[in-house]
């Protein structure tokens, strides 16, 4: 079964489609639609509450203190999970949020270590979404240097051996947070590098951490950093303090192995779980030729005709199914959505590893997980107060029903259960 | 269309019957075995301490006293077990734990996708996993239980996956119209044959999850191959308490599989392996780097089993991996490749891709 192009540019490359979003597509020009969204910017949550929070006084030994402060932790996370669902539920430049997502999922960090809890959030806020029609080499420096990021990966407490706490407390260096910034943040496990150049960057990282006392932003610890230069990739850089780290960030951002892992995963995430060789090529050229600039990768990939296969190719990941199923009946409860998305196997920021969720059907599709989906499908069938001919129109759908007696109820779960909307 | 065949085939007997490799019909046999993945790749030197090791204290100032204080059990030869593992602890009294030391695939970079990747499958790109191949030379029924089905029961054989969730499995009716919706999808429909045959679900901790996963494995028609995962072993920082929670899960999900397999377990064996092992010296924020030299378990119900095995490299800098990590001396698949000839009593071909 073939899908066509307004399907593609509201399912393939957004999170499928709310009332009314296919005709919109249809009077705009389904890559106009797309493009337009790129010069939107998007929402921002209230950030209030969670500096608040974390300007607070630190540890207390009051059981019943250490108690609220972490209710009140839990509650801030859920509120920041909660935001992102509603926006996915509510977008109408549903582009920029699965841009967000994606680039999130690029720089995992994972709610189930406890100093991140209240972070994963804010990070994708800060330091992802200022730049998703910005650089990429913007984009890395930003998530290096956020909280989140050096605490999920310790880079806030790795120190030089040379350094002055290096030598004074017998601290030493952590190489957790430089090995994943090669191996799935920049060049990609199979990129030149080897074990000297995780320790090169290890050291030149040294110093960057997070200052607990004024609400837990960045800060560059001299007593921390390994003085001297390093050799990165063959190029030696001269210890230049906090911007040692910075200058090589840089030149991994540009380097051309960076180029080719980050097409072929943007290329894997929205069209084909192998995408072709001339669109990865495609990508990865626009992004050398635009100093990593990530408006022009995804302009590319929206103007490639191998973006527009009529053949459903993408398997989509639970979330992406929830999105789905919640704009097409008007969901806008994201606690209620974040409730099956843990059911679903992919609970929000809490991929369990700085690799992220996987991107493949390989991964998602089963017996099991179609088995949930079913559920998932049933409840919101019998919730939604749209009749089945609106939901069918709303997603574009012209229904061949089954010869067997179907309820409304019936008619929606097929609808929600339809091939389309599992695949794409 | 080759996959839906292969599913049609095998949900009917005649078909069964009529497949070159069957050797054994699946309620004829006894034996059982799982397979437990550490994600992150666990300490071993903290799980196995070798206690007598000179360089160990020099190596881990701040690790090692706090594990010695903790009180890890003597296994003998200057060896001693992590104190958060006394279900394990208790099976090497009754001969039916086995420690394999300094044990490696040969996969020799530092990557946990990579290395995880072959530790599944033989190959840092496979896509068919070994328990996959081995459900299929065996010709019998496999289940794996997490959140994803993992590479190691990826292939061409139909393996049961469990995610375990608080939704209801969908009813027969619910079934019956999405074959009807899905006439046209061969695809989906053979993933809703595999959906009618699902076990129930078991929500709840992971121990309650393999406690159900080991009665179903009990029973004669129930499951022969199994495969789990528990994830959170990638200790770089604080690992001391990180290492106490974690083995004390795997402690409790081994004692649910063996409760559970009940009069099953002396035909059973479970295996416990990560994707390599962690640097010798702890780094700078009390824990460990990736290394490449780690640890196995073996579990069996029959007994008979030493409480270690494998040649000790020692811990100096010149014995060492690439001056750092612990040299490994087996291969890992090797040795579990010998322990599933030994299990079911046949030669197997090689399982890896």
């Amino acid at each position: 079964m073939s899908i066509d192009a307004h399907h593609i540019a509201s399912t393939r490359f957004g999170l499928g489609p709310r009332p009314g979003e296919l005709a919109q597509i249809k009077q705009v020009g389904a890559q106009r639609w797309l493009e337009q969204q790129l010069t939107q910017t998007g929402p921002q949550f209230d950030n209030g509450p969670l500096h608040a929070l974390l300007s607070q006084p630190g540890r207390s030994d009051e059981p019943e203190a250490r108690k609220a402060r972490s209710k009140r932790a839990r509650q801030e996370a859920q509120r920041q999970v909660q935001y992102r669902h509603q926006y996915a539920l509510s977008s109408d430049a549903p582009l920029l949020e699965r841009l967000s997502h994606f680039w999130t999922n690029h720089f995992a960090v994972s709610i189930d270590k406890r100093p991140v809890l209240m972070l994963a959030g804010a990070m994708e806020r800060d330091a992802i979404r200022p730049h998703l029609t910005g650089r990429f080499s913007d984009m890395l420096s930003a998530v290096c240097r956020h909280p989140a990021m050096l605490l999920y990966l310790d880079n806030a407490q790795s120190a030089g051996p040379n350094s002055r706490v290096g030598m004074k407390r017998n601290k030493g260096l952590n190489e957790n947070l430089a090995r994943e910034i090669l191996e799935l943040h920049t060049l990609g496990v199979d990129g030149p590098y080897g074990q000297p150049d995780v320790e090169a960057l290890a050291a030149m990282l040294t110093g960057w951490s997070v200052d607990r006392g004024t609400g837990g932003g960045f800060v560059f610890r001299p007593a921390m950093h390994q003085s001297g230069p390093q050799t990165l990739l063959g190029k030696r850089y001269p210890d230049t303090q906090e911007q040692q780290a910075q200058q090589a960030l840089q030149a991994l951002a540009r380097h051309p192995a960076t180029a080719q892992f980050l097409a072929t995963k943007l290329a894997r995430h929205f069209i084909a779980d192998e995408p072709s060789a001339e669109l990865v090529a495609t990508l990865a050229k626009t992004y050398r030729d635009h100093d990593t600039s990530l408006k022009a990768m995804t302009i590319a990939m929206i103007r490639h005709p191998h973006s527009w296969r009529i053949e459903r190719q993408k398997w989509r990941q639970p979330i992406q199914y929830l999105y789905g199923v919640g704009r097409a009946i008007g969901l806008d409860d994201g606690a209620q959505l974040e409730r099956l998305a843990r059911q679903l196997a992919q609970p929000t920021y809490q991929p369990g590893s700085p690799a992220g969720w996987p991107d493949t059907a390989q991964a998602w599709r089963s017996a099991s997980a179609l088995a949930s989906r079913a559920e998932v499908a049933q409840l919101a069938a019998k919730r939604s107060d749209h009749s089945a001919e609106q939901l069918a129109a709303s997603l574009g759908i012209e229904p061949r029903w089954p010869d067997s007696p179907l309820s409304a109820t019936d008619q929606r779960y097929l609808l929600l259960m339809h091939p389309q909307l599992l695949e794409v | 269309m080759k996959r839906r065949q292969f599913l049609q085939g095998s949900a009917s007997l005649l078909a069964l019957s009529a497949l070159p490799m069957q050797v054994w019909g699946s309620g004829e046999q006894q034996q059982r075995f799982i397979w437990i993945t550490l994600r992150g790749a666990w300490d071993g030197l903290s799980v196995v301490v070798p206690t007598d090791e000179p360089q160990l204290k020099a190596a881990r100032p701040t690790l090692l006293p706090a594990l010695l204080e903790a009180g890890p059990t003597p296994l003998g030869q200057g060896f001693a077990l992590h104190p958060a593992l006394p279900t394990v602890a208790k099976l090497v009294k009754q001969q039916q734990a086995c420690a394999h030391l300094a044990v490696a695939t040969q996969y020799r970079q530092r990557s946990h996708f990579d290395g995880q990747a072959y530790l599944e499958s033989g190959a840092t790109s496979g896509s068919t996993g070994w328990l996959n191949t081995l459900a299929s030379v065996l010709d019998v029924p496999a289940e794996a239980v997490g959140p994803r089905l993992p590479l190691i029961a990826r292939g061409e054989a139909p393996i049961a996956h469990q995610i375990h969730n608080r939704l209801a499995s969908p009813s027969e009716q619910r079934l019956a119209l999405l074959r009807e919706w899905y006439q046209d999808e061969p695809y989906l429909t053979g993933l809703l044959q595999q959906a009618q045959a699902l076990p129930e679900q078991q929500p709840g901790k992971m121990a309650a999850q393999a406690r159900a996963l080991a009665e179903a494995m009990a029973d004669d028609r129930g499951p022969v191959l199994a495969a789990l995962e528990l994830s959170g072993w990638d200790s770089h920082a604080n690992q001391h308490g990180l290492l106490i929670r974690r083995l004390e899960q795997l402690d409790g999900v081994i004692a649910a599989l063996i409760a559970g397999l009940g009069k099953r377990w002396p035909d059973t064996q479970i295996w416990i392996a990560s994707e390599f092992g962690r640097t010798v010296k702890e780094n700078g924020t009390k824990g460990t780097d990736h290394g490449t030299g780690g640890l196995a378990l073996q579990l069996s119900g029959a007994g008979q089993l030493p409480p270690l095995s494998g040649r000790w490299p020692g811990l100096s800098e010149q014995a060492r991996y690439e001056g750092r990590d612990l040299m490994p001396t087996q291969d890992l698949h090797d040795i579990v490749h010998a322990g599933l000839e030994r299990h079911f009593a046949r030669p197997l071909p090689p399982l890896l891709s």
